[in-house]
């Protein structure tokens, strides 16, 4: 093992081992200034971004090649092993140096404003674990590693949306997260272990390189049903607009910037596997059109400027899964990359949106929003109002969801006790 | 029947639990109790730790048999066991903490240790019914359903793991096997052949029970809804139902084992599902608790079945590293019952403000028990689907639909309980944060689930008792 795979390794450790440090200080009752929380947040995201430059300058020794980082196992146990690889190459590289940038300019805006904010440290750490588990899902080399970056990735977003929890709003809208994320990771998990049965194999050097095996299909389906939650294809998207109810912050880098686009890059990553199949491939481009379309219809009718940013960050998600469907993930990573900066930046933003729009308009006269309404008046009056009744009731999926999945499993688990309460206790309960 | 060591490891304890009931003080007894389950832990661990490190000599002088799966397993199982007991007196609040409580935790790990180190079933049916008096005692004054559940429990678990005990002591002695019929001396003089067919269903009905598997889960809620003391959780929450499934069930009737596999597996998905779904919609937090518990025991009755070397030690790392997080958050909710006076969720909210380190541990406890990367049941529940994947895909994906329910039920509950406003039906919305000891606690239970988890070589050793348990029951360690 060289010193130049433990530096591209140590991308996630870093950050990881600031978030352990702060919480082992705050746990042994030491009250740490704002000062010295963003200073060690500082130094472990540049020591993440120099280990992923690390990685970078291996990536070109190796001439834009795939390279194979083994560090060793974390466990190892007769035929069973977890091994710790990572993977720099065509995916991989631009994806987590944008990361690491993006991270570094949040723990800068941060710093500012969350200033005396009864959350600042609990957001710098949570910060700090996100940035770990980024970083081992876009650099993992087995699917293992991605899985575990990917959940460390769900539970921060669900923790850092309900960041205000004094109020119910972040609350609801964290668990509304939660569920998605967690229903929709059922996938990938076997995805991954379908992955194991048919290649025998989880380094995706080893898999991707192998000629198509019998449950690539399957492997497909269950990384896609992940890869909708986590990036709000249709119809599991309605848990993004509610996100916004954490700090701007971790808005900008979660749902702007990074987190959302974790199910193009994991697509983009699987595409070999699909990539002989019309019927998957098709189906990819089908959730991506219709995701874009509901997107942007939705954003249209949002009324708040972050809700109208969530939309349309869910619709140029989802023209990347089309991209993506279509047989171009370098494309996909291309576009993820580009959106995930300027949408970074918009959210960053929105706090003084109204004040910026205003300023505009003073100097303009008018403004593109004008235009966009002057478009829909091309659309005969019929259509132009079901569309905006389709819209504005976010295409009914919520609803339908909370209706025929949400409520019923209440219902029976509330009945289910209520039998067993009568069987047992021989009454029944509320 | 139980070598020196073992005994002076369990010996003490039963010994101190029947000495501590004449005592006075519940301060002493708290702390004698406090103090021998914490030297017995030293010395459990110390013991593991000769098996992971020592050399060979030493290893054979204190483990006299080192190399069986019995050594191996007792290595791993011991510290966790302790662990758990000394947590959870430890962290009782006092409200809830009599000479009796102390008397019954040091009665319960005793009995988890001698079932533990015990070689031979008389002695693991004699532990399993000391083990009951403290929850029989609870049932002697709680109400008519807490009585129910513990004379179900006793007709579920106890009388047919009896009954096959008493086939099992018959049958060896008839065909002249040597007392304390150890399972490799019966299975191999063939005195049980044509019984397994019965005796083994009876030993996995004991088990099944034991450990809270549908149907026979149905005392766990009621317990867990009920009993507030320290020795309810004990009592739920302990090895002794997947020892009674490895020492008896597996090792003496291990061509049945494979029979009634088929049928068990089906259950144990059941309960993983049924559990997972009962405990989403619950209120109470005790009782969602024990439904968690339905639903965990679950996966581990399906990898104990599974006949698989992966399955199998995914399994009993599952259920040891459920032991810890489970005793944890079991310590956490009743903290917040004794300073609230109620465990209905729908009275409590808001609770973070003034007790952040509660609020705090139950997350990261909660994180713990449903596989979060980084703690030591991610671990086991990929050895766990990885052996269950080849032979039984579906329960393998019941497994995964349920542990993400269980992660949905967790996290809301903790909303529930920590965050957002205050419950209007709130009593109390201000309570007092975690205390020292119970900070001690649940920190110990935390970095043990952790080390666990990140750096998980010493737990191994169960992989290797697996793989003997297999051996020894003729599964072959696929």
């Amino acid at each position: 093992m060289e010193w130049s795979d433990v530096a591209i390794a140590m991308a996630p450790g870093w950050p990881a081992l600031g978030a352990l440090a702060i919480a082992a200080l705050v746990g042994l009752g030491w009250r740490p200034s704002e000062r010295a929380i963003v200073r060690l947040a500082t130094a472990v995201l540049m020591l993440s971004l120099l280990s992923v430059g690390v990685g970078l300058l291996r990536w070109a020794g190796a001439l834009f090649g795939p390279v194979d980082v083994r560090v060793g196992h974390w466990y190892r146990a007769g035929e069973s092993s977890y091994e710790l690889r990572f993977l720099i190459d065509r995916l991989s590289a631009p994806v987590s140096v944008t990361a690491a940038i993006l991270l570094l300019a949040t723990c800068r805006f941060s710093a500012n404003y969350l200033h005396r904010e009864p959350g600042f440290v609990r957001f710098f750490s949570l910060m700090l674990v996100f940035a770990s588990g980024i970083q081992l899902l876009v650099l993992g080399g087995s699917v293992e590693l991605l899985f575990a970056g990917w959940e460390v990735v769900g539970m921060t977003s669900v923790l850092l949306v309900a960041f205000f929890h004094d109020r119910r709003g972040p609350v609801r809208a964290a668990i509304r997260v939660l569920v998605t994320y967690r229903l929709c990771d059922v996938g990938l998990l076997l995805g991954a272990l379908w992955l194991h049965q048919a290649y025998h194999s989880t380094s995706f050097v080893r898999v991707l390189a192998a000629p198509a095996a019998g449950g690539a299909g399957l492997v497909t389906l269950g990384v896609l049903i992940a890869a909708m939650g986590k990036s709000a294809q249709f119809p599991v998207g309605g848990w993004l607009p509610r996100a916004m109810e954490g700090p701007t912050a971790s808005s900008a880098i979660f749902y702007g910037g990074l987190s959302v686009h974790a199910g193009v890059y994991l697509m983009a990553r699987i595409e070999p596997l699909y990539a002989d199949s019309p019927g998957l491939r098709l189906l990819i481009v089908a959730i991506g059109s219709l995701t874009a379309i509901a997107g942007t219809l939705s954003a249209q009718v949002s009324p708040d400027a972050k809700s109208a940013l969530a939309y349309a960050t869910i619709t140029q998600v989802g023209i990347m899964f089309v991209e993506c469907g279509l047989g171009f993930p370098t494309l996909a990573v291309v576009h993820l990359v580009a959106h995930a900066t300027l949408r970074y930046y918009q959210f960053l933003l929105t706090p003084s949106v109204l004040q910026s729009a205003l300023r505009r308009r003073a100097a303009l006269g008018a403004t593109s929003a004008d235009e966009r309404a002057a478009q829909w008046e091309l659309l005969g009056l019929p259509l132009r109002r079901y569309l905006y009744r389709l819209a504005i009731e976010r295409f009914e999926v919520e609803a339908a969801l909370e209706r025929w999945i949400a409520r019923p499993a209440l219902f029976l688990s509330q009945r289910l006790d209520a039998l067993e309460r009568s069987l047992f206790e021989g009454k029944r309960r509320p | 029947m139980i070598d020196g060591v073992g005994a002076a490891l369990w010996g003490p304890l039963l010994l101190a639990a029947g000495l501590m009931l004449r005592m006075r003080s519940v301060r002493a007894a708290r702390l004698a109790a406090s103090v021998l389950l914490g030297l017995v832990l030293m010395a459990s661990v110390a013991m593991l730790g000769v098996l992971v490190v020592g050399d060979a000599e030493l290893r054979e002088a204190i483990w006299p048999a080192t190399g069986s799966y019995a050594d191996a397993l007792a290595a791993a199982i011991l510290p966790v066991v302790l662990a758990c007991a000394l947590a959870t007196i430890v962290s009782a609040p006092r409200a809830v903490v009599t000479v009796e409580t102390s008397s019954d935790a040091l009665l319960l790990a005793g009995c988890a240790v001698g079932a533990t180190l015990a070689d031979g079933l008389p002695a693991l049916l004699a532990l399993s019914l000391v083990a009951m008096v403290p929850l029989g005692r609870e049932a002697r004054r709680g109400d008519d359903v807490l009585r129910r559940a513990f004379r179900f429990l006793v007709f579920t678990s106890f009388l047919p793991f009896a009954i096959a005990v008493a086939a099992v002591v018959f049958f060896s002695a008839r065909a002249g096997v040597a007392w304390p019929f150890g399972a490799a001396d019966v299975v191999s003089s063939g005195a049980l052949d044509g019984h397994t067919h019965w005796i083994g269903p009876l030993l996995w009905v004991a088990a099944m029970a034991r450990l809270g598997v549908f149907p026979f889960h149905v005392w766990v809620p009621a317990v867990a809804e009920r009993v507030r003391a320290p020795a309810g959780s004990i009592t739920i929450v302990s090895p002794l139902g997947a020892l009674v499934a490895l020492k008896a069930a597996l090792a003496f009737a291990p061509q049945a084992t494979a029979a009634v596999g088929n049928a068990i597996l089906p259950l144990a998905a059941v309960s993983a599902a049924y559990g997972a779904l009962l405990a989403v919609g619950q209120h109470h937090a005790g009782r969602q608790l024990g439904l968690l518990w339905v639903s965990t025991m679950g996966a581990v009755v399906a990898g104990l079945v599974a006949l698989d070397a992966r399955a199998l030690s995914g399994a009993l790392l599952q259920f040891l590293a459920l032991l810890l997080a489970m005793t944890g958050l079991w310590s956490h909710v009743r903290a917040v019952a004794c300073r609230t006076r109620t465990e209905d969720m729908r009275c409590l909210g808001g609770l973070v403000r003034s007790a952040p380190g509660l609020a705090t541990g139950f997350l990261v406890l909660s994180l713990a028990t449903v596989s979060f990367p980084g703690t030591a049941t991610f671990l086991s529940a990929d050895l766990l689907v990885q052996g269950l994947l080849a032979e039984h895909p579906v329960v393998s994906a019941v497994l995964l639909v349920s542990t993400a329910l269980n992660g949905i039920t967790l996290v809301r509950a903790y909303k529930r309980i920590f965050l957002g406003s205050p419950s209007a039906f709130a009593a109390t919305t201000t309570i007092e944060d975690v205390l020292p000891r119970e900070r001690a606690a649940s920190l110990a239970l935390v970095v043990a689930l952790l080390i666990g988890g990140l750096a998980p070589t010493p737990l191994l050793l169960v992989k290797e008792a697996a793989r003997g348990t297999l051996a020894a029951s003729g599964g072959g360690g696929r």
